[in-house]
């Protein structure tokens, strides 16, 4: 064979391997998303030095109106360059209390950047830091380009990029050789146009990495080669479809379709198990002690899908990985990327605390609320993880119990949507923040509560107020509308002003604005309290009395029961700001019921009757549809104080403390 | 005497006590009491005319539960505070009481209140300075053991991935500090025993024959009390499986359930009563031959003489 023959064979050979490698399957005959942004990752793994090797094809469209000078790409491995970054001054070295070790830190740098004419922008990136000035966060870059993108044009850059993983935190990172690679290569902010979620001006929304916040990208196709050590069982988004072995290495291609994130997944101790559901290949990379909880994590994804597909829409991708994190990549559980979720668990988690099936439920939820309808979570957390939780509540209230969803451990129950409410009423200050905060703008330690458990809790009693069948309309009303694009909190709403008016008429108003601004716009807390019962008993008339007629002269008896009647009334205190319609129910001691309403406008009513017998109970919010009320303890009054619960639990505390007396006592 | 015999003694000996048992079960109510009428006062003023509390009769309740922890909290803390000075009396209070119980067992037969008591008082003082020198041992031995144990736990955290090998390793830990303070715990008991049969002055001593009977006696002494901690082990089964099925729903099941629970403090009285009988028993049974003391007179003096120290 002539030299010039084995040049032709080479060439042939690696355009063969080339396409071999890019030859990638089509999921979706229609795009279920616009495609904006559309990436070809080849990433190498160093997993001695725990390093990301990478070469980005970026292709990119402006679907604005405006003529582009400038791009904007997260660089979100950069949170966990130092403790200067914005993440790390917010949050500390610390995030959900993972503790950045020293020697753990993680970085990325775009060591060259090209346009598709060759050229090179690489020295004119710049890190800009539009949120707070901190100029040591290297979270985002611009850059800015000699010619403009012009409205409609499709473009291609070609990124190299160096990676060095964290210890994992914030659900990235390795792990010994455990490695969780999220948020892992530059990627390309959202371009908003005019008119746009918010925007009154076409502009780049490209925010820092903030220690409470999370992401925010447009749509597009996947295409990532992952070379690593053959050692490895690998998972990622979207579908695997070829494995190359290259000597001690091996590649492995994967490709996802109308997704706007890409996570992948790598350790050798992966137990791989398989399970289908319709026609989603569910995959579960379980760690090897806790394969007998495998289980579980299925049990409650498939309640979770088949929860979803019934009441919101369906589940349009055929795969979905579930990842088992070891106990010191723990930091790496509970999160969520396109057809990938991480959950957690621990070794003898008992069957009464359901925290894997939670966190699966929850995880899973993200594939709509995010993972679909891809609202922006830097700004409106409360769009995803609000209604997220919600769904949660709902899905393991279906499927474990409405009181046994959270725990159920030696006659300790806890559901999980009264878990939630439980966490929001709880905090010593419900008024810090109104849920629809910046993410990274809730004073320290509210985060959470405020997002997740609040926004659920508003959720759950606006679902109360209008009705469960209301509420599967309007909400997937509202999915159908705004998947694969990027709904904003006034989009939410404006589902509801439309559609709550044509189902109730004008029992809410004309719209739920005065619903939305109080709970989550505002920091208003309720408490209802049914304040006073009081009963007085009115005397028979005596005197001279007119009566058909003639003139009667009546004297004073002793009591004739059949003609006492009794003013009652009855006090409903309203302590919180925040003003909801409530219902109460008024009971008599001859067994009658009155059902009364109230708008809640104004700090008090009163209730008042003249009846034959006398008011014995009263309760506010008889139905418990408003979850917000922060004490429903004082929602109810009688007239006897009921005793026997509470002499039940003296009794209960008698023996406790007996208990304790005597063994700890045995000590003497 | 072997552990079985003694076991079979000691509930026969507690069985015929039966007025012991009842001022035992008095005296801890009379600890009890105070506290869980405290709570009792703090819950009826939380929850005060509110219906929210009938929601707990069916069971627990997290939500009712929750909401009135979250506004009445400081109450109910005042409640979990008062817990540990009243661990500590009830902690003095089993000392004291010991004197009595053992003199009983050892002595009298027959409870005499005055008597009873007269021994507790006698014994007071040597039994607390027993305590305080066992629990300095125990301490000591905690100590000593977690330090070897601190070592192989860091070494398992830094090598293994899965906590299944940390959870196993620290409850192997757990057992293997428990048998040696369960060591010290029964060495206590005898000491006592010890001091009530020979009317030792020495807590010292005591200890030493408290250390010393143990180790000679040991397959004696861990069936013994092997036996007697499964017994109140069945009893609490029994209890737990009783109190189930029962509920508390309802006026006559809640007295129903108060009954079953002052039963199970009783029958726990009982068996810390077995106990000390099981020890004296034992003790007595298989105690060394003593010292014949012979006095300034010469004259002998009868083989069971009791040893003075």
């Amino acid at each position: 064979m002539t030299s010039r023959s084995r040049l032709l064979l080479l060439t042939l050979l690696c355009s063969i391997n080339a396409l071999l490698l890019h030859a990638q399957p089509t999921l979706f005959h229609e795009p279920l998303s616009p495609r904006i942004a559309n990436y070809a990752i080849d990433v190498t793994l160093d997993d001695e030095r725990k390093t990301l090797t990478g070469r980005e094809v970026l292709t990119w469209r402006n679907t604005s109106p405006n003529a582009l000078r400038e791009l904007r790409f997260h660089l979100y491995l950069n949170a966990f360059k130092n403790n200067w970054s914005t993440f790390m001054r917010e949050g500390g070295s610390r995030h959900r209390s993972f503790w950045l070790s020293a020697g753990g830190w993680g970085w990325i740098d775009v060591t060259s950047l090209k346009t598709q004419e060759g050229q090179d922008l690489t020295q004119d990136i710049e890190f800009i830091h539009p949120d707070d000035n901190n100029e040591l966060d290297q979270t985002v870059i611009r850059v800015p380009l000699a010619t403009p993108v012009m409205p409609n044009q499709t473009i291609s850059l070609f990124l190299d990029f160096f990676a060095k993983l964290p210890r994992v935190i914030a659900r990235t990172g390795y792990a010994r050789d455990f490695l969780m690679v999220g948020q892992w290569f530059p990627k390309i902010g959202v371009y908003e146009s005019a008119g746009q979620r918010y925007a009154t001006v076409g502009s780049w929304n490209c925010h820092q990495f903030h220690a409470n916040s999370e992401f925010y990208a447009d749509f597009g196709n996947y295409d990532v080669n992952i070379t690593l050590p053959r050692k490895y069982v690998v998972g990622a988004s979207g579908t695997q479809w070829a494995e190359h072995d290259n000597g001690n290495n091996k590649t492995v291609s994967f490709h996802a379709e109308d997704v706007h994130d890409f996570a992948w997944t790598a350790s050798p101790h992966f137990v791989d198990i398989k399970d289908t559901w319709q026609n989603v290949a569910i995959r579960v990379l379980m760690q090897p002690q806790h394969v007998h909880q495998a289980k579980r994590y299925l049990k409650s994804v498939r309640a979770a899908l088949d929860y979803f597909n019934a009441n919101v829409g369906p589940y349009p991708y055929s795969t979905l990985t579930i990842v088992d994190p070891p106990s010191d990549g723990i930091a790496a559980g509970g999160m969520e990327y396109p057809t990938l979720i991480t959950v957690e668990t621990v070794w003898g988690m008992p069957d009464g605390v359901l925290l894997p099936e939670l966190v699966t439920v929850h995880e899973f939820g993200h594939q709509y609320w995010y993972g679909m309808s891809a609202s922006n979570e830097f700004e409106e957390a409360w769009l995803d993880e609000g209604l997220n939780q919600y769904y949660e509540g709902r899905i393991m209230a279906a499927a474990y119990g409405e009181q046994t969803s959270y725990l159920d451990l030696f006659g300790l129950r806890v559901g999980d949507q009264e878990y939630m409410r439980g966490a929001y009423t709880g905090l010593s200050n419900p008024s810090l923040a109104p849920p629809a905060t910046l993410a990274w703008r809730f004073p320290a330690g509210s985060y959470d509560v405020l997002t997740y458990d609040k926004t659920a809790t508003v959720l759950a009693t606006l679902e109360r107020m209008i009705g469960r069948p209301a509420m599967d309309s309007i909400m997937k009303t509202f999915f159908r509308r705004w998947r694969f694009r990027h709904p904003s909190g006034k989009d939410f709403m404006a589902t509801f002003n439309e559609l709550v008016p044509k189902i109730h008429g004008t029992t809410f108003g004309g719209s739920m604005d005065w619903f939305f601004n109080q709970t989550l716009f505002g920091t208003a807390t309720c408490d209802y309290e049914l304040s006073s019962i009081r009963n007085v008993a009115v005397p028979q008339m005596i005197g001279i009395i007119d009566s058909a007629g003639q003139r009667l002269t009546r004297y004073a008896k002793a009591r004739d029961h059949d003609t006492v009647v009794y003013r009652s009334t009855v006090g409903i205190a309203r302590h919180g700001d925040l003003r909801l319609p409530v219902d109460i129910v008024v009971g008599f001691e001859n067994g009658n019921e009155v059902h009364e309403t109230w708008d809640g406008q104004g700090s008090y009513k009163e209730l008042s009757y003249v009846q034959s017998s006398p008011v014995i109970w009263a309760k506010v919010d008889p139905d418990r549809k408003i979850l917000l009320d922060t004490d429903i303890n004082n929602n109810s009054r009688t007239v006897a104080p009921p005793s026997l619960p509470l002499w039940k639990y003296a009794v209960k505390i008698l023996f406790w403390i007996q208990n304790l007396i005597q063994t700890v006592g045995a000590i003497g | 005497m072997t552990g079985t015999t003694a076991f079979r003694k000691s509930l026969a000996d507690a069985s015929s006590n039966p007025k012991l048992v009842i001022l035992l079960y008095l005296c801890g109510l009379l600890l009890a009491f105070p506290v869980a009428f405290l709570a009792h006062s703090i819950i009826t003023m939380a929850f005060g005319n509110s219906m929210a509390a009938d929601a707990l009769l069916p069971g627990f309740n997290y939500t009712v539960v929750h909401d009135v922890l979250s506004h009445h909290g400081e109450a109910f803390r005042t409640i979990i505070r008062l817990c540990l000075p009243l661990v500590l009396l009830g902690v003095f209070a089993n000392i004291f009481l010991a004197g009595g119980i053992l003199s009983l067992l050892v002595r009298d037969h027959i409870l005499a209140l005055g008597t009873f008591f007269g021994s507790c008082g006698a014994y007071f003082g040597r039994f607390l300075r027993l305590w305080l020198v066992f629990a300095a041992i125990g301490i000591a031995t905690f100590a000593l053991l977690n330090i070897p144990l601190a070592f192989v736990s860091s070494a398992l955290s830094n090598n293994t991935e899965s906590e299944q090998v940390i959870i196993i390793g620290t409850i192997a830990a757990a057992a293997l500090i428990f048998s040696p303070m369960m060591f010290v715990f029964l060495a206590a008991d005898y000491a006592r025993v010890f001091i009530v049969v020979h009317e030792a002055r020495s807590v010292w001593t005591a200890a030493g024959r408290g250390f010393s009977f143990v180790l000679n006696n040991f397959w004696a002494v861990f069936m013994l009390h092997i036996l007697l901690l499964l017994t109140l082990g069945l009893a609490t089964a029994a209890y737990l499986l009783l109190e189930g099925n029962v509920g508390m729903t309802s006026f006559s099941t809640i007295v129903a359930v108060f009954l079953l629970q002052q039963l199970f403090i009783v029958i726990r009285f009982w068996n810390r009563v077995t106990f000390f009988a099981g020890e004296v028993i034992l003790y007595t049974g298989r105690r060394p031959k003593p010292i014949v003391f012979y006095g300034w007179d010469d004259s002998p003096r009868p083989e069971d003489q009791l040893t003075v120290f």
